[in-house]
């Protein structure tokens, strides 16, 4: 018989006994027994290891064989799959690494429930690394499977339910590990399942669009959500955080966007699960929080799909008349510019204005509508709704048909005005209704497409001059006048509006900045950390104290100017910063006290650039700041200083890059202050250990305060002892202590 | 052997009767599904390596349809619905025949609606839809009471239809799939769902992919045609990695045919634009 001939035969065999053991699952033992050898020896032909392979991975996820059976099978079975593993061929490897996680959990029980199997155990845990092995590497149908095996060593190695009434006897979790085991090493595979869960993990944080990988272990997770409490918050926050439209989102291909989808849907309807799963449990709220954000982005994401363009345009505010054509226009290929909208009904005698300008809609009811009605909060929201959905080419097309208004609005003004003024192109058949005038604006109109269409080039290249060019044109006739008044420069605001201006957006951002929430928990982002990246308060700070010291100098410089020549007090808007920031530290110096040491630092960091630069260039220095604020700062809160706020205090002297000889004043009044004396000499003494540059300084007042004060000379005695101990005639103790 | 669609007697209702239910207005008079017939399948079992499920609502219209022309084609396949009973359309809106799945047999259905009213239910095309479906399997399935893993050796209606009309249900006999294709968003949503529920206690991977088909006969034949041609280019795709593998035995491959189902499904997409279609990798 040929070697063919000789498989065929053996696998009709086998095919008749796995036809018995699907009727029958109490022969399971006996069969597998029995044609174990057979199907898994290396020099068995290939169609039978995949056979074998195929069929334990059936007996092990058989629902109708008790645990109990299946563990003894699973003894039994150990050495053939660690042989199985050495396969190469995926479906090979599938089903053995299926097999595996089943009888993960059984193999498990088995060695808590006998310490000395420890052969058993090793080779579990030779099967259990050359799987893990694969994780990352193997082909994409045996990383599949590898991902399931991984989360049942998760769900083994983590603890289970503590409460008693919540704990199904047959679930297998490091809860059921009796103490002391030894080969089964509690806190070993606890930090190996934890591993495991961040290796899952990271797949979210990578950006890849590895699909099948990335929803097998979405639909792996809620497992471990459910059962496993000690890990499921750091599951949800990955989920909450994951947003898979966003990676999508700039691609265009056909295959990314389709895997966008089912990705987001995936998550959706796992956060949908655990939503209900813990309803009214601490994480409902944000997680439905997140399923609408998801939500959220993907009616954005689908908006710019061009097929649903119709219904994103819907949404916003301007150009509704249109739009239909727009987009069969674009869906052909065929690219259309906005025909022109009715502004042809705006004739002469109206004026050209800003409006007419740049009104791109027919509709009469939206063109009438005041937007200056809407809260400032609605319009930014609308503004910014439109511009993320709007599409490139609308806005061009819009752009440019704005220009080549504005074009001819040139072109009117420097010809003789005709009687109207010439229609703007024509470029819809359709709209032919809307010409005024009829018979001879058809000539006119292709002149005129003709000539709007070089122009619109000259525009784009030369844009700048546009303005200026209105201004050269003005024109002598009531018409042109009136389309030319409009469009003038706007003058230079004074010094005087410049301030007011100034105070006005001041005030509003630290309005802004009072109403923002401290940020909860400080991040140490360490040396990678940008200033100002989030818009939080520390963020304003940051953005305001860098405005006065380096963003604004230039321009106050030049303003400063203007208004000397006008013999105009003008009040730099840096210092108008610095005047505010002031305040709002003076409004609660202990709790804002970051927000001085943010601004100061600043100060001085830019104290020292200006000293340089005005070094180089041999000019005279801008008046360092950094002092003079320091100064005042204190200042403003030794009065209010108390015992209690020694922290505070001492952490701001610390933080601050130089402590200037005023201040230092201010504190020696402290330490005159029989209330707050401790806290002037616990300064004193900090400055001493910590500040050197300013010991000597120091020593010297409390040398002062100590010969002069004889209520604090007690206090003081303790520092000089300590520093100058021959002050207080004692030998000295340290070398460097008062040289 | 009896047929017991033979049992009602032929003839119309009285026209009293007929005018006491006008014509519900979703009424589109529609030709009969073929016979099913189901000829032998050309190609050997190894010629389908993946074996196939189709979920809807009520498991009558659209999985069933595509039931039909996959097990026709010689897929091995099975189907479910994930409603929580089988509604079909009554008299009137409001008035809808509900039944139990597992419990009712299509054949049941047949008998009793086409007594009730047959020229009502035959020009709705539910009794068609209900003859084809008996010939097809015994009774609709819940996806929900599906006890995956259980061999469905002999489970299927063979008794009821006679060797002559076997389909190709009985080769799932581990009681297990690769693929699932549902027919509405709501049912895919419910089985990802219910195997998120049911915990994966087989570790086994499979495909759950949605194909929306709306809810009436003619889309339902259209939706089954484009479920057909993406089972072959599944079918092809496993076939052709499985070769591969035999032919060479070969290191690791990034492409098993579990890594190129987007990309399948994408180029399948883009052929029929009208049936949108999702897909997550989950596991039984």
């Amino acid at each position: 018989m040929a070697e063919g001939d000789v498989v065929r035969t053996k696998l009709s065999h086998l095919n008749q006994a796995r036809e018995i053991v699907l009727q029958d699952p109490k022969f399971y033992k006996d069969i597998l027994g029995g044609i174990l050898p057979h199907i898994v020896a290396s020099d068995a032909a290939v169609e039978l290891r995949r056979w074998g392979a195929d069929f334990l991975a059936e007996t092990f996820s058989s629902p109708r064989i008790t645990p109990q059976t299946k563990q003894e099978l699973a003894l039994t079975c150990l050495e053939p799959l660690l042989t199985l593993l050495g396969e190469l061929e995926t479906g090979i490897l599938k089903n053995v690494i299926q097999s595996s996680s089943s009888i993960y959990p059984l193999i498990f029980r088995y060695i808590c429930n006998n310490k000395t199997e420890a052969a058993a155990w090793q080779k579990m845990v030779s099967i259990k690394s050359k799987i893990l092995s694969m994780l990352d590497s193997a082909a994409e149908g045996v990383r599949l499977a590898c991902i399931k095996f991984v989360q049942r060593i998760i769900l083994v190695q983590t603890p289970g339910a503590s409460d008693p009434r919540l704990v199904d006897k047959s679930e297998v979790s490091l809860t059921i590990v009796p103490l002391n085991h030894p080969i089964l090493n509690i806190h070993a595979l606890e930090a190996e399942a934890h591993g495991l869960l961040d290796r899952l993990l990271n797949v979210f944080q990578d950006g890849t669009l590895d699909a099948p990988i990335i929803t097998a272990i979405l639909n792996s997770l809620p497992a471990l959500v459910k059962g496993r409490a000690a890990i499921s918050n750091k599951i949800l926050n990955v989920l909450m955080a994951y947003n898979p439209l966003v990676v999508a989102a700039k691609s265009m291909v056909f295959k990314e966007r389709f895997i966008a989808r089912s990705l987001e849907k995936t998550l959706r309807t796992i956060l949908t699960h655990l939503a209900r799963a813990s309803s009214g449990g601490p994480h409902a709220g944000k997680i439905q929080q997140h399923i609408q954000k998801l939500l959220q982005s993907k009616a954005e994401f689908s908006i710019e799909v061009p097929k649903s363009n119709k219904r994103a345009m819907s949404t916003t505010e301007i150009d509704t008349v249109k739009r239909t054509k727009y987009t069969t226009a674009d869906a052909e290929g065929e690219y259309t510019p906005t025909p022109p909208p009715p502004t042809i009904q705006v004739q002469p005698s109206n004026g050209t204005t800003y409006k007419t300008l740049f009104t791109l809609t027919g509709d009469q009811a939206l063109s009438n509508f005041d937007v200056s009605q809407l809260p400032l909060e609605m319009a930014t929201q609308i503004t910014l709704a439109t511009m993320y959905s709007i599409s490139p080419q609308m806005l061009e097309s819009s752009i440019n048909e704005v220009r080549q208004r504005l074009s001819r609005l040139v072109q009117a003004a420097a010809k003789v005005p005709p009687a109207r003024p010439p229609p703007p192109p024509q470029l819809d058949d359709e709209d032919d209704d809307y010409i005024p005038g009829g018979g001879d604006a058809e000539g006119e109109l292709s002149m005129q497409t003709a000539k709007t269409g070089a122009e619109g080039v000259n525009y784009s290249e030369d844009s700048d001059d546009s303005y200026e060019g209105v201004k050269e044109l003005v024109p002598s006739t009531a018409q042109g006048r009136a389309a030319a008044m409009d469009l003038v420069k706007m003058p230079d605001l004074s010094p005087e509006q410049i301030q007011e201006a100034c105070e006005g957006t001041l005030e509003r951002m630290f309005e802004t900045i009072t109403t923002l929430d401290k940020p909860a928990k400080k991040e140490k982002a360490g040396i990678t950390r940008l200033a100002a990246t989030s818009l939080d308060r520390d963020g304003w700070i940051t953005i305001l104290s860098r405005l006065s010291t380096r963003g604004l100098s230039g321009i106050d410089a030049e303003i400063q100017a203007k208004a000397q020549e006008n013999r105009m007090h003008y009040e730099s808007l840096s210092s108008q910063i610095r005047q505010k920031l002031f305040m709002y530290v003076m409004g609660d110096f202990r709790t804002r006290m970051d927000a001085a040491v943010t601004w100061l630092n600043e100060e001085w960091y830019n104290d020292k650039l200006q000293a340089m630069a005005a070094k180089e260039s041999n000019r005279t220095p801008l008046e360092p700041q950094y002092a003079k604020w320091m100064t005042k700062i204190m200042d403003g809160i030794f009065p209010f200083l108390e015992t209690s706020d020694r922290n505070i205090f001492l952490r701001f002297l610390s933080e601050l890059p130089v402590i200037p000889p005023p201040v230092l004043a201010n504190i020696r009044g402290l330490c005159l202050d029989p209330e707050r004396s401790n806290l002037g000499f616990l300064a004193f003494q900090y400055l001493c250990m910590l500040k050197p540059p300013v010991r000597q300084q120091v020593l010297d007042i409390v040398e002062e305060l100590w010969q002069n004060h004889n209520d604090v000379k007690n206090s003081a005695r303790k520092l000089l002892v300590k520093f100058r101990p021959h002050v207080v005639g004692l030998p000295p103790k340290d070398p460097n202590g008062s040289t | 052997m009896s047929k017991p669609r033979s049992t009602t007697p032929p003839g119309d209702p009285p026209a009293e009767v007929l005018a006491l239910y006008p014509p519900p207005r979703n009424i589109k008079p529609r030709t009969p599904p073929p016979p099913p017939g189901i000829p032998g399948r050309q190609g050997a079992p190894e010629d389908f390596p993946l074996k196939f499920c189709t979920v809807c609502a009520n498991n009558q219209n659209r999985s069933m349809e595509a039931h039909l022309v996959l097990s026709q084609a010689g897929f091995p396949v099975i189907s479910f619905g994930t409603g929580s009973a089988v509604r079909l359309p009554g008299p009137s809106i409001d008035k809808p025949n509900i039944y139990a799945f597992n419990a009712t047999s299509y054949d049941e259905m047949y008998t009793e609606l086409k007594s009730r009213d047959i020229r009502l239910y035959t020009a709705n095309g539910l009794l068609g839809m209900l003859d084809r479906n008996r010939k097809i399997k015994r009774s609709p399935e819940r996806w929900q009471d599906w006890q995956v893993g259980f061999p469905r050796t002999g489970a299927g209606p063979v008794d009821k239809r006679g060797d002559a009309e076997k389909t190709y249900s009985d080769e799932v006999e581990s009681g297990v799939v690769d693929v699932v294709i549902t027919c509405e968003e709501r049912c895919w949503d419910a089985v990802v769902d219910d195997l998120i529920a049911r915990g994966a206690p087989l570790n086994r991977l499979v495909h759950v992919i949605n194909v929306d088909i709306r809810d009436n006969h003619e889309e339902a034949a259209v939706g089954g045609k484009g479920i057909l041609e993406l089972a072959k280019m599944l079918t092809a795709a496993a076939k052709e990695e499985k070769e591969k593998a035999a032919n060479e035995a070969r290191d690791f491959d990034r492409s098993s045919v579990d890594g190129r189902v987007p990309e399948i499904l994408a180029e399948w997409q883009e052929k029929h634009p009208t049936l949108p279609v999702l897909w997550t990798a989950s596991y039984f």
